[in-house]
């Protein structure tokens, strides 16, 4: 295989990039009529593809977990009974689904979903108010002032929006709440994501020229 | 969202986690987060790509972790292939959600983490795989929720205003006029901050036991 400079290699990506990235625009831009005749074809597929790719990803993903918890066995390396673990959870679960002639709607899968990893992730994030709490409390009480004001108007936004808090609060509160997170805190939102997309599509293409 | 940060603080943190990991003999770990779409792992990636340059850096094994539905992690894991030797680094898949990257990220460290390169983290106490949720500034380039923005302004501001902090304004005091007597003590942050900070954790208790009870 004849061998390609590394800049014309990142030159031929960025102009693929560039292509797809004026298709895509082009789509979003154009009306429903002109949109069906050709660009929508066009960019349904390119959805298609990075679709498919994900899937790969997600496929190839599965067999790197694998591949690197294997050798963490292997090599006997800190707490290889947790690779163990991992990997004979992962196998139960790939046969569960292969194994079953309704595949991702078997119930043993549903089952490990229900009963298994949700109450799992669930349990994961109830504990984060109290590592959120215990955290801020112990870096912000030690150098930050001021700190503390944060800590006291994010809870106070946490009680405001709480279920319990809409029949025991005014009404007029209540609306002012709504009225702050729909308008200002909104609008900041909206304002910081713009310019944060604007500036990854700077990086992306940096990233494809590879400058700094 | 570490969209706030430049591919060279990134590659500077990232340095000097190499660097601490070599004299503690740890492996560094580096996360790169988390993301359904790729466009948010981009400056993780690029900083990844200009860390590239010094791999005569004297590394030690490195792990690179990313995850999410995204395709971030193999383009991590080409770009990482370009950049070191297979027996330097290890690429992984941490998995397509938050809570299965935080038990990758624990299972990759071991229950008592890696030894910790940023006394910063040190001070907040909590467990690695948690960093890039809570205080994202602490991981240098895992993308984290937009929850943790306030928090990320509020520890970060006391760096920004370190050069004011630290500028003379005065000409020094001479010592033989200091005594105990006439140097007044002024309130540190600590304390004045203390009472709200009490408060708030009654008050985020009192809605946990609300919450309970409702």
């Amino acid at each position: 295989m004849r061998w390609r400079p590394p800049w014309l290699k990142n030159r031929i990506s960025l102009l693929i990039m560039v292509v797809v990235f004026v298709i895509i625009v082009i789509d979003r831009a154009v009306t429903q009529a002109d949109r069906s005749s050709y660009i929508q074809p066009l960019t349904i597929t390119l959805y298609e593809w990075t679709i498919l790719l994900s899937a790969f990803g997600l496929l190839g993903g599965g067999l790197n977990i694998a591949i690197v918890h294997l050798r963490r066995i292997q090599d006997g390396a800190t707490d290889w009974v947790l690779s163990l673990i991992l990997l004979v959870v992962l196998t139960m679960v790939l046969a569960a689904g292969l194994l079953d002639s309704e595949g991702t709607a078997s119930p043993l899968l549903g089952w490990a979903y229900r009963h298994l990893i949700y109450p799992v992730q669930s349990t994961l994030f109830a504990i984060l108010a109290f590592f959120l709490a215990a955290a801020a409390y112990r870096y912000l009480r030690i150098s930050h002032p001021g700190g503390g004001w944060m800590l006291a108007g994010a809870l106070s936004m946490f009680l405001i929006q709480m279920p319990i808090s809409q029949s025991l609060l005014s009404a007029r509160l209540h609306n002012v709440s709504i009225w702050l997170l729909e308008w200002p805190v909104m609008a900041a939102m909206r304002g910081v994501l713009l310019g944060t997309v604007l500036s990854l599509l700077v990086v992306t293409i940096r990233y494809f020229v590879s400058q700094r | 969202m570490m969209w706030y940060r430049s591919i060279a603080v990134i590659e500077s943190d990232w340095h000097e986690m190499l660097d601490y990991s070599i004299e503690a003999g740890d492996s560094p770990l580096l996360d790169l987060g988390i993301s359904d779409n790729i466009l948010n792992g981009m400056i993780g990636l690029l900083a990844l790509k200009h860390l590239a340059p010094s791999g005569q850096h004297p590394l030690a094994h490195c792990i690179l972790t990313a995850g999410g539905g995204s395709v971030m992690w193999l383009w991590a894991l080409a770009d990482a292939q370009d950049m070191y030797p297979v027996d330097r680094l290890t690429s992984t898949f941490t998995g397509v959600d938050p809570a299965t990257h935080m038990a990758s990220l624990t299972t990759h460290m071991g229950p008592g983490g890696r030894s910790d390169w940023a006394p910063k983290a040190a001070m907040t106490g909590l467990p690695i795989a948690l960093r890039w949720l809570i205080f994202p500034q602490m991981e240098p380039s895992a993308i984290s929720p937009w929850q943790a923005l306030p928090l990320t302004i509020s520890i970060e501001r006391p760096l920004m205003d370190l050069p004011h902090r630290y500028e003379i304004k005065s000409q020094p005091i001479p010592l033989s006029t200091l005594s105990a007597s006439n140097v007044a003590p002024k309130p540190s942050a600590d304390e004045s901050d203390f009472w709200l900070i009490g408060s708030a954790l009654i008050m985020c208790l009192l809605i946990v036991l609300v919450a309970l009870w409702g």
